[in-house]
């Protein structure tokens, strides 16, 4: 039965009793934060397996190729303008397709039309890090509009010839600042101005080995511009023409492409057998598609996972600078099998937490490219999203150093490989 | 090579293993060292305790716990907060009443960071290990208790154990540019079942003898609906001798066993359970009264054998305890306050584990 309880007055603990209670109520009450911290005692009180990682390299390299022509055509933020014989000659097209007939004075209310023209120069904004060459050269200025099929660069090429000479000017590119301005011709300019008609230009080094890097963005500050007085009146604030063309039936993309961008007369070498390339000039990507065992994404946590690639000595260009080598990530689904559509689609590195990789040219051995952040999402992607990366250079297509690497074709200890690391996932919460 | 199977870092002694046994004793019984627990209707242990109950009560209680853990002189201190004990007693006919709790069976939830190292590539890596685990197995009982005579009470209930465990676990290394981080997860579930039967003799001159016994079944752990391990729910015996003879006064000594080895198998072979046989004894006192009812004035000592130990060790705990019953709405409601101090050691380690455990707990016996 239920035990018997029989009260007596205790008056005197009446009142401690009490405050005892309070003071215990108000303790527990502040001891409802949580705080589980511990780990102190450790080893000690904490019996564990030791956990290992499991290190592997994988020939999971499935596809890799290398696709050249890069960057598209008047995409690169720079145009490299080169005279050197033994690695790389290139030239800059530059369409002024929409020239002002009609100023006005000093910004004026006043239009008065332009009938002669005086300071006619051509300005660039100069990366200084492109620089190359301790000897004066000449950077001259042609005059390339033609009525001929202008698209095609040999149409192009041909019109750097003497009688289309417009301009000139000796410089020693070291000693060049950020910007430049060429002079050329007065009289070509207002002719083309009078005639209502387009001005396109062409600028190459002759006259020694050098390299300008200049440059391009199109309706972006910094690119190149012509600047002119549209009268002998030197009071009046000069004119300044901005790159554009008009291409019949193009689209808007192509019609930018075209308003600045480089000519090739000396390329690197192509790729070769067994060889991937990134970089050169004009610039290759390399792709490569790899199958990794599902027990490593799907069912482990990747803790390191590393591109090894076999890099090989490269002469061409600037060998012993080092260079970036950036990730692409490819996105598209396996319905997309155009490398170089998969390429244009593909997400920059940076956007997957894949960081960029300096390596020297010149130099030769096995690399690795930390791709832990890209890894780490093959998990997650649909199983019809190919595992992949692909690589571009730095300053694609505006400077000439390439990185040349072993494919898959290659010596099997040469070939591409991934190399994980990585934790098995297990159920580790019973005790 | 091997994959850590298990959440072993528990980081305290009485956290070891499947957690520490809460024993879900009302706030009045762990006032008094457990050793109320075979009568105290309010403590779901023997079903026989349930009957005569005149009057519906509901009870809930909440049961902080601060922590310090001592090693050479480093401590460290934690705090857990459990709510272990929801009950719910309302009388039916003919000395007939049927409870119905919940309470927690075993607590398991720490967290440890510690520094270590990682062998990749032949090298040791410095890393930071972070582990979490969280949840309980708990109790839940419905049982009904029947006063036969005067002299007489008998009980029976039965048990389900449900609930989890959720860990989490996170490993960092020191080089983050070069290794990413481990986080990873693991939520196992458990189930049983059990039976327990009680009853209650009262010999004269203010002794009652009390006793009860619990039959365990199955108890399996499941981890995404696959049951991984079976064992079963420990077997209970308790005895509790009770003398009321002195007015106001209740005095109690009690003893349990409890076979934990019958969970052993439940999780891997680190774990190690050992029978603990614990022994309990309290007092409570009639004191001064509050609004025409007297404050009630408990105190208690226990001595538990803990059910999960390190590598064989077998974990103790010694508890000195106290507490009061606070009438705050006439017969219809009690405030219970506790206050446990515990000292929990290793056998052949130096490690000292102590803790405050405090209790409040309402009881409320509304009118029929």
């Amino acid at each position: 039965m239920p035990e018997r309880v029989r009260f007596t007055s205790w008056p005197r603990f009446r009142g401690p009793l009490l405050l005892c209670g309070l003071v215990l109520a108000a303790v527990t009450a502040a001891a409802c934060t949580e705080s589980l911290d511990g780990g102190a005692t450790c080893p000690s009180l904490c019996p564990s397996k030791a956990e290992s990682f499991r290190d592997t390299i994988v020939d999971a390299v499935v596809l890799d190729s290398s696709l050249g022509g890069y960057p598209a055509l008047g995409l690169s933020p720079f145009v490299l303008i080169a005279n050197r014989p033994d690695t790389v000659v290139t030239s800059a097209i530059l369409r002024f397709d929409a020239l002002p007939a009609v100023f006005s004075p000093n910004k004026g209310a006043t239009v008065d039309s332009i009938t002669t023209v005086d300071s006619v120069y051509l300005r660039f904004q100069l990366d200084s890090t492109g620089r190359r060459g301790n000897a004066p050269v000449t950077l001259e200025v042609y005059d390339v509009d033609t009525t001929a099929s202008d698209s095609v660069a040999a149409v192009v090429r041909s019109l750097f010839r003497a009688d289309r000479k417009i301009g000139s000017l000796v410089v020693t590119p070291s000693a060049i600042g950020d910007s430049l301005r060429i002079p050329f011709s007065k009289t070509v300019m207002a002719a083309k101005i009078a005639a209502k008609g387009r001005l396109r230009l062409g600028v190459r080094i002759r006259g020694g080995s050098g390299q300008l890097r200049a440059v391009a963005f199109v309706s972006g500050v910094g690119a190149p511009t012509v600047v002119f007085d549209p009268s002998t009146d030197t009071t009046y604030a000069p004119q300044q023409i901005s790159p554009s063309t008009i291409v019949p039936n193009a689209t808007a993309d192509a019609e930018l492409a075209y308003a600045v961008y480089m000519l090739s007369d000396l390329s690197s070498p192509p790729p070769g057998v067994n060889t991937l390339v990134v970089g050169g000039f004009p610039a290759y990507r390399s792709y490569l598609r790899f199958n990794v065992p599902s027990r490593i994404t799907d069912s482990s946590t990747i803790v390191r996972a590393d591109v090894l690639l076999t890099q090989q000595v490269s002469r061409f260009g600037n060998a012993a600078d080092s260079v970036g080598l950036f990730a692409l990530v490819p996105t598209t689904t396996n319905l997309v099998s155009d490398l170089r559509r998969i390429l244009d689609l593909a997400a920059a590195g940076s956007f997957a937490g894949v960081d960029s990789t300096l390596l020297v040219p010149s130099s030769a051995g096995v690399r690795a490219v930390n791709v832990l952040a890209l890894a780490r999402t093959w998990r997650t992607l649909p199983t019809n999203v190919p595992r992949a990366i692909a690589f571009k250079i730095g300053l694609e297509g505006a400077q000439p150093a390439e990185l040349r690497f072993y494919s898959s074709e290659a010596p099997v200890s040469l070939r591409p490989r991934l190399r994980i690391t990585y934790l098995p996932r297990s159920e580790f919460v019973l005790p | 090579m091997l994959v850590l199977p298990t959440a072993g870092a528990q980081g305290s002694i009485s956290m070891q293993g499947f957690g520490y046994p809460v024993g879900g004793g009302s706030v009045r019984t762990n006032g008094t060292g457990g050793a109320f627990a075979e009568f105290d209707a309010l403590t779901p242990t023997n079903p026989a305790a349930l009957g005569g109950l005149g009057r519906t009560v509901i009870t809930a209680q909440a049961e902080p716990e601060l922590r310090k853990l001592t090693l050479n002189g480093v401590s460290e201190k934690s705090a857990l907060q459990r709510v272990p004990l929801i009950m719910l007693i309302f009388p039916a006919r003919r000395g007939v009443a049927v409870g119905i709790s919940a309470t927690s069976f075993l607590d398991r939830s720490f967290a440890t960071t510690t520094t270590g190292s990682a062998v990749i590539d032949g090298k040791s890596v410095p890393t930071s290990d972070q582990t979490e685990v969280r949840g309980a197995i708990n109790d839940l009982r419905a049982g009904a208790g029947w006063q036969i005579s005067a002299r007489f009470r008998v009980g029976v209930a039965g048990h389900l154990y449900t609930g989890e465990n959720k860990a989490t676990r996170e490993r960092t290394f020191a080089d983050t540019l070069a290794f990413g981080s481990v986080l990873d997860s693991s939520r196992v579930t458990y189930f049983g079942t059990a039976l327990s039967v009680g009853g209650e003799a009262t010999l004269g001159k203010g002794f009652t003898a009390l006793a009860s016994y619990r039959r365990g079944n199955e108890l399996n752990a499941r981890i995404r609906d696959t049951i991984v391990s079976r064992a079963s729910v420990p077997t209970r015996t308790g005895v509790a001798l009770r003398y009321d003879g002195i007015v106001g006064s209740v005095f109690a000594v009690g003893m349990e066993e409890i076979a934990w080895s019958e969970m052993a198998s439940l999780g891997s072979s680190s774990t190690s359970a050992t029978d603990a046989t614990n022994w309990h004894a309290g007092a409570e006192v009639a004191g001064p009264k509050v609004r025409g009812l007297p404050l009630l004035v408990r105190a208690g000592y226990a001595r538990n054998e803990l059910p999960f130990g390190v590598l064989g060790q077998i974990a103790k705990e010694n508890r000195l305890t106290a507490g009061l019953g606070v009438p705050v709405a006439g017969e219809d409601a009690t405030l219970d306050l506790s206050v446990q101090r515990a000292n929990r050691t290793l056998s052949g380690s130096v490690l000292k584990e102590t803790a405050w455990l405090l209790g409040i707990g309402i009881q409320i016996r509304p009118r029929n």
